[in-house]
C-alpha cells in the first residue's frame, strides 16, 4: 500500500477565498482537519464564517484556492456527490414529510435499498432519542426536537464530514445545554468528522479539539479550545473570550508587568514575540480586577467607582483607574460586597495575572 | 351634521353594492319567471326555462366544450406557470425584470391583438375552430393566472430547503420534485382553479378562433341573449349565477381565499 | 447551488420557448401582417387608419370612454376600499369578497343582467317612468349603457388594488396625524391618500387597460354607434375580411394602451420624487 497517498486523511483547505462585489468576505484561508476532529469556526457575524462553511458544503463557488478531501480536490465536485451531511440554523425541514421520511431522505434521494433505509433511519431516530415521534410532520414538533431530527437526517447517510451552521443559535439555554451534550456524546460514539461553525465562545470550548477565530475573513488564532483562552494570540481573540477590559498604551517592563502611566499590571500572558520594552496593549477579564482588602500589598492601584450593581451572585463594577483617566473598566467579584460601593468612592483594586494578556504592537 | 354625512356614506355604499351585486340579483328571479327575459321585476312563476335548459343539446354540448377546453388549457397553463415561475423566482436567466413583464404580456396586450394573432397563425395550420387551437390560445392567456400566483408562493419559500436536500446527496430534478413542488401544490390549486375560471369565460380571443361547430360557452350565452333572444338563457345564465355564489362561498370559508388575491 | 440555478434556468427556458412560439410569435406576426401591402412592405393600413375620419372618432371614443370609466371606476373603487377598510378586520375578509366576487362569474351572464336592468322593462326604466322623466327610456346600446359596463366590470380590480394598499398603511402614522391635531379630513388628504397612491396608480392602469382593451362589453351593451376600437378591429379581420387593417387596429390599440401605462408609470415616479 502507497504510503504516500493516505497521508492526508481529512479536509485540507488551502488558499480558499471568495469575494462578493469588491468586498472580500474571506481571505486566502489555509485550514488542516484531520479526520475525526471536530473544527469549531468561531467569529462574529460578518466574520466568514457561514461563508467559508457553505464553501466546504459546496453551496457557494470559492474564487480561488484548493479544498483536498483525503488528498482529493473538491472544489469542482457538485455538493450532491460529496457525501456530507449538513446541519442548519433554522433545521430546514421538509414541512410536508414526516419525521421518518425526512431523515430517510439522503437515503433515499441516493437510491439505497429500502431494507438498509429502514435500518438506518431506526438507528439514527432511536440514537437522538425520536423513535417514538417517527410519524410526526415536523410543525408538531419543539425547537429541540426539530433540531434532533435535523441531526438524525445529517448522521443517516454516514457522511465523511458533518457540517453544522450555527444550529443552537435558536434554542433556549436550558435546550442548548441539553443539545450541547448529545452532539458530544454522538461525537464520541461515532467519531465523524466535523465542521460547527458558530459566535458563541462557549458552545466551541464545550465542542471543539480544535477551534479556528475568524475576524473579517482571516484566521486570528487556530488552536485547541485551552491554548486559546489562556494564550489568546491577538487583541481580537482575547476580546472575544471576555478579556474585555482594554488599556491602551502600556509598556512591558523587565519584571513581567505591563506599565501604563502610573499603573503597573501584572502580566501573566504575552503573545508570542514579545519582549520587554516593547509597546502594546493590555487585555484582561472583569474577574483579573477585584477589590483589594484593606492591609494587602502587591500589584494595585487607586481607582474611583463609577457605577456598581449586583447581577447574580457577583458584584460588578465600572470603575476608573488613577492615571487612566480614559476608559473605565469592569470589574467582577464573586460575592456581594455590603455595602454596595456608591459612585465617587475610592477603592483599591488588585490584580490577578492569570487573566491578563500583553499584546505587543 | 356628522351622522347625516355617515348616514349618506352608508346610502352611498348601499348604493355601490346594487350597483355591484345587481346584475346577478335580477337575473335569478328572471329565470324563474314566465314573462319576457329582459323584464324586471318578472310576473309569475315557472321552472319551465330551466326544463328546456336541460334539454338544449346545443347548450349543454357547448357547456361540454368549455369545460374540456377549460381542463385542457388549465394543465397546460399550470405546467407551463410553473416552469415560467422557476425560471423568474430561482433561475439565473439575464434580465429577471424584462422576464416577468414579458410573462405577463397576455395580460397587457389587448385580447383582440391576441386574438387575430392567433387566427393568423393558426390558418396556414389549418386548425382554425377546432378544440385543439382553442384550447391553445386559452392556456396562452391565462397562463399569467398561474404564473403570478406560483411566482409569489415561490419567492416565500425558503431556499435552505433545497440546500439541506442538495447537501445529502439530491439530484437537482430529484430534489425540485421531492422539495420544491410539494410545496408549490397550494399555489397550483389556486391559480388552476382562477385559471380555469378565466378560459371558461373567455370571449374575445375565442371569438376569433371558433367555428360553427365549436361554440363555448361564453359565445354561446351571447348569441341566446343578443342575437338569438332565446329565453332559455336566462336559466343557463341563473344557474350559473347560483353555482358561482355557492362555489365562491364555500370556498372563502374553507380556505379563506381572499388571501390569495393579492395583486 | 450554482447547478441548482442552472436547473431552474433550464426549466425556465422551457417556458420561454413556448410563450415566445405561442405568444410572441402570433404578436409579431400581427405586426408584420399590419407593415404589408400586396406581399411587401408598406404603411398602407395605417394610413388607412389615421386617415379615416370614422376610425379616427372611434379611436377617440375609445380613449373618452375608457379616461371616463377609469375616473368613475377609481372614485367608486376608493370609496368601496375605505369602506372595507374601515370594517372590522375580522369581517374585512368576508366584504372584500362579496364586493369584488363579480370578477369570478361570468361576464357574459352579468352584461346580460345589464340588458335587463337597462332595458325598457327594466327597474331603471320603470323608476324612469314613475318619476315621469319619459316614456321611452332609452339607456342601452349608448355610451352611457358601455360605460356602466365597464365600470361594473373593472371596478372589482380597482377596489382590490386601493384595498391592498389601504391595508399596508402604518396605522400609528394615522394616529400621530391625529395627536398633532390635524382633522379627519386634512389626516386623510395629506396623510391616508398620498400613502395610498401607489393602489391607486395600479388600479388606474389596471382600469384604463381593460376599459380601453375591452371587446365585449361594448358588443353587448353598445350599439353600432358605440363600436371600440377592439369592435373595429375584430370587424375588420372577421366581417370584412381585411387582416392587414384589423392587425393595424389592434397594433395602434395596443400602442396607445402602452403608451397610457408608461405615462401613468412616469407620473407616479415623478409624484414619489414631489
Amino acid at each position: 500500500m502507497d504510503r504516500g497517498n493516505d497521508a492526508v486523511k481529512g479536509l485540507s483547505l488551502q488558499q480558499i477565498k471568495k469575494v462578493y462585489q469588491d468586498n472580500v468576505v474571506v481571505e486566502s484561508i489555509d485550514l488542516e482537519l484531520a479526520e475525526g476532529q471536530f473544527l469549531c469556526l468561531l467569529g462574529p457575524s460578518g466574520s466568514g464564517k457561514t461563508t467559508l462553511l457553505r464553501m466546504i458544503a459546496g453551496l457557494v463557488q470559492p474564487d480561488g484556492g484548493r479544498m483536498l478531501l483525503d488528498g482529493k480536490d473538491i472544489v469542482s465536485v457538485p455538493a450532491n456527490k460529496r457525501n456530507f451531511g449538513m446541519v442548519f440554523q433554522q433545521y430546514a425541514l421538509f414541512p410536508h414529510m414526516t419525521v421518518w421520511d425526512n431523515v430517510a431522505y439522503g437515503l433515499k434521494a441516493r437510491g439505497e435499498k429500502p431494507a438498509v433505509i429502514k435500518e438506518k433511519v431506526e438507528k439514527y431516530l432511536k440514537l437522538v432519542d425520536l423513535g417514538h415521534l417517527a410519524k410526526r410532520k415536523p410543525k408538531a414538533l419543539s425547537g429541540g426536537q426539530q433540531q434532533r431530527v435535523s441531526l438524525a437526517r445529517a448522521l443517516a447517510v454516514e457522511p465523511v464530514l458533518m457540517l453544522f451552521d450555527e444550529p443552537l443559535s435558536n434554542l433556549d439555554a436550558r435546550l442548548k445545554e441539553l443539545m450541547l451534550k448529545e452532539i458530544r456524546e454522538l461525537h464520541r460514539t461515532l467519531g465523524f468528522t466535523a465542521v460547527f461553525v458558530t459566535h458563541d465562545q462557549n458552545e466551541a470550548l464545550y465542542l471543539a479539539d480544535k477551534i479556528a477565530v475568524l475576524n473579517k475573513g482571516h484566521i486570528e488564532q487556530f488552536g485547541s479550545p485551552e491554548e486559546i483562552i489562556i494564550r489568546p494570540a491577538t487583541p481580537f481573540v482575547a476580546d472575544f473570550f471576555g478579556y474585555t477590559n482594554r488599556l491602551e498604551g502600556a509598556q512591558l517592563s523587565e519584571t513581567g508587568r505591563a506599565q501604563i502611566g502610573p499603573v503597573a499590571v501584572p502580566v501573566g500572558h504575552v503573545a508570542s514575540g514579545g519582549k520587554p520594552g516593547d509597546r502594546g496593549v493590555v487585555l484582561m477579564r472583569p474577574n483579573a480586577v477585584q477589590v483589594a482588602e484593606d492591609g494587602v500589598s502587591g500589584d494595585t492601584a487607586e481607582a474611583t467607582v463609577v457605577d456598581s450593581r449586583y447581577y447574580g451572585g457577583v458584584t460588578e463594577y465600572r470603575l476608573k483607574l488613577e492615571g487612566y483617566p480614559s476608559d473605565d473598566i469592569s470589574a467582577v467579584v464573586p460575592r456581594l460586597v455590603q455595602p454596595l460601593p456608591a459612585e465617587g468612592a475610592k477603592v483599591r483594586v488588585r490584580f490577578i495575572p492569570d487573566s491578563i494578556a500583553f499584546f505587543q504592537e | 351634521m356628522r351622522s347625516a354625512l355617515r348616514a349618506a356614506g352608508y346610502l352611498a355604499i348601499a348604493l355601490l353594492l346594487l350597483f355591484i351585486l345587481g346584475p346577478m340579483l335580477v337575473i335569478v328571479p328572471v329565470s324563474f319567471g314566465s314573462s319576457g327575459m329582459f323584464q324586471f321585476p318578472p310576473s309569475g312563476f315557472s321552472l319551465e326555462r330551466y326544463g328546456q335548459l336541460f334539454a338544449d343539446d346545443r347548450i349543454m354540448s357547448s357547456i361540454g366544450l368549455s369545460l374540456g377546453i377549460g381542463a385542457a388549457s388549465t394543465v397546460i397553463a399550470v405546467l407551463v406557470g410553473v416552469l415560467a415561475a422557476v425560471g423568474i423566482a430561482r433561475g439565473g436567466i439575464p434580465f429577471k425584470g424584462m422576464l416577468e413583464s414579458f410573462f405577463l404580456g397576455p395580460l397587457i396586450v389587448p385580447l383582440v391583438t391576441t386574438g387575430i394573432g392567433f387566427l393568423i397563425i393558426f390558418v396556414p395550420m389549418g386548425i382554425v375552430g377546432s378544440p385543439v387551437s382553442i384550447a391553445l390560445a386559452h392556456s396562452v392567456v391565462i397562463c399569467p393566472y398561474v404564473i403570478r400566483i406560483a411566482t409569489a408562493s415561490l419567492r416565500q419559500l425558503d431556499p435552505v430547503l433545497e440546500e439541506a436536500a442538495i447537501v445529502h446527496g439530491a439530484k437537482e430534478g430529484y430534489a425540485f420534485r421531492t422539495v420544491v413542488l410539494p410545496q408549490l401544490v397550494p399555489a397550483m390549486i389556486s391559480g388552476g382553479l382562477l385559471a380555469f375560471l378565466v378560459s371558461i369565460d373567455e370571449y374575445t380571443v375565442t371569438s376569433f378562433l371558433i367555428q360553427a361547430n365549436t361554440i363555448t360557452l361564453p359565445v354561446r350565452i351571447y348569441q341566446l341573449v343578443s342575437l338569438d333572444i332565446n329565453p332559455v338563457v336566462t336559466a343557463l345564465a341563473g344557474l350559473t349565477i347560483m353555482l358561482s355564489f355557492i362555489v365562491i362561498f364555500v370556498l372563502e370559508k374553507k380556505f379563506a381565499i381572499h388571501k390569495y388575491l393579492e395583486m | 447551488m450554482p447547478r441548482m440555478k442552472r436547473f431552474y434556468s433550464v426549466l425556465g427556458w422551457i417556458a420561454i420557448a413556448y410563450m415566445a412560439a405561442l405568444f410572441l410569435y402570433p404578436l409579431l406576426n400581427v405586426l408584420t401582417t399590419s407593415l404589408k401591402s400586396g406581399g411587401s412592405f408598406s404603411l398602407e393600413q395605417y394610413e388607412k387608419v389615421f386617415s379615416s375620419a370614422v376610425y379616427m372618432k372611434v379611436l377617440g371614443r375609445t380613449m373618452g370612454i375608457a379616461a371616463v370609466s377609469t375616473v368613475i371606476s377609481l372614485v367608486l373603487g376608493y370609496a368601496l376600499a375605505w369602506f372595507i377598510a374601515s370594517r372590522r378586520p375580522s369581517s374585512q375578509g368576508i366584504w372584500l369578497m362579496l364586493i369584488i366576487s363579480p370578477m369570478f362569474m361570468s361576464l357574459t351572464v352579468r352584461l346580460y343582467g345589464w340588458l335587463i336592468i337597462l332595458s325598457n322593462d327594466g327597474p331603471v326604466a320603470a323608476v324612469s317612468r314613475a318619476l315621469r322623466f319619459s316614456q321611452e327610456v332609452s339607456l342601452l346600446f349608448s355610451n352611457f349603457s358601455v360605460i356602466v359596463g365597464i365600470v361594473h366590470y373593472v371596478l372589482p380590480f380597482v377596489v382590490l388594488n386601493i384595498y391592498t394598499s389601504l391595508k399596508k398603511l402604518n396605522p400609528s402614522l394615522l394616529e400621530a396625524s391625529m395627536m398633532l391635531g390635524a382633522s379627519s379630513a386634512r389626516t386623510f388628504w395629506r396623510v391616508t391618500f398620498p400613502l395610498s397612491l401607489p393602489g391607486v396608480f395600479a388600479g388606474g392602469s389596471i382600469a384604463f387597460a381593460l376599459a380601453a382593451n375591452t371587446f365585449l362589453v361594448p358588443l353587448m351593451l353598445g350599439g353600432p354607434k358605440t363600436n371600440l376600437l377592439s369592435n373595429m378591429a375584430y370587424d375588420a379581420t372577421i366581417t370584412i375580411g381585411n387582416f392587414g387593417l384589423g392587425s393595424a387596429l389592434s397594433i395602434v390599440l395596443l400602442a396607445i394602451v402602452v403608451i397610457v401605462l408608461v405615462l401613468m408609470g412616469v407620473l407616479e415616479r415623478r409624484g414619489h420624487h414631489a
